[in-house]
């Protein structure tokens, strides 16, 4: 079967490179929140962008929606024109999405 | 420069070396622009073993390359995701890291990897030659075989600066 989750090496690279703790980040093309609900829980606080309103939905799965209460925010949105005031986030994370 | 890299460095704050935070970083994943291949991976003896669930365990794997898939102009948009990289370094930004690794999707049969292809993968296919290729290799492992797309993919992290 193909990887439905994030391989291993990907994560692993992925934190060999940037650490998500105590920080505020933007995650921009999200998709389905592949790569969003594996680090979100480190972060302070953590919203995922996705311009596809289907993938938006597919990532907010029951189980998801409880951590999402808390510091996880999952919104339609393009990474060309955000609505967040200057200096907010910590880390801007484009997840497949820079083209 | 790119719009999203332009709005992600005004929603970025300033790094902050006393906090250790780090602050004001752009962090980028995205495929390179090589054309993505087929393996075939069988253990080199005994059970197929788990390297499935441990890929990155390759000591007892025996690597068969099959070939490229096809791919459409899709790839140039891997291009231009690199380019807006190096043309932030213009405009605000300093190369932190960047390092690569293979993403790879293991698939058990060979209608399982085109299946996944018609479901998944708009923009690339595979030629009957490959997927010949492919079938002569996993009927020669000598253990059960899995068949491996793998697709180069590049992680950046870039620093603003003030």
């Amino acid at each position: 079967m193909p990887l439905a989750t994030p391989s291993d090496l990907e994560l692993k690279t992925i934190r060999s490179l940037v650490g998500f703790s105590g920080c505020r980040v933007l995650e921009i093309g999200a998709g389905d929140g592949r790569l969003s609900w594996p680090f979100a829980p480190e972060a302070a606080q953590w919203i995922a962008l996705d311009p596809d309103a289907d993938e938006i939905a597919a990532a907010r799965t029951e189980k998801e929606r409880d951590r999402e209460k808390e510091k996880v925010r999952l919104a339609i949105g393009d990474g060309r024109a955000l609505c967040f005031p200057a200096s907010h986030f910590d880390i801007a994370f484009f997840t497949w999405s820079l083209c | 420069m790119l719009s999203a890299v332009a709005e992600a460095r005004r929603v970025l704050r300033s790094p902050d070396p006393v906090s250790g935070r780090p602050h004001g970083l752009l962090v980028d994943i995205h495929p390179t622009d090589e054309p993505t291949h087929l393996e075939v991976w069988h253990a080199e003896y005994g059970a197929a073993g788990n390297f499935v669930e441990h890929p990155d365990k390759l000591e007892a794997i025996h690597r068969v390359p099959v070939g490229w898939l096809e791919h459409d102009e899709s790839l140039q948009d891997f291009t231009a995701a690199t380019d807006a990289l190096a043309g932030a370094l213009d405009h605000g930004f300093s190369l932190q890291h960047s390092t690569t690794f293979d993403y790879r999707y293991f698939f058990d049969t060979l209608d399982e990897f085109t299946e996944y292809l018609e479901d998944n993968e708009k923009h690339a296919r595979a030629s009957d030659e490959l997927l010949e290729r492919a079938l002569m290799a996993m009927k020669e492992a000598v253990t059960t075989p899995k068949l491996v797309m793998v697709q180069r993919t590049v992680v950046t992290a870039l620093r603003k600066y003030v």
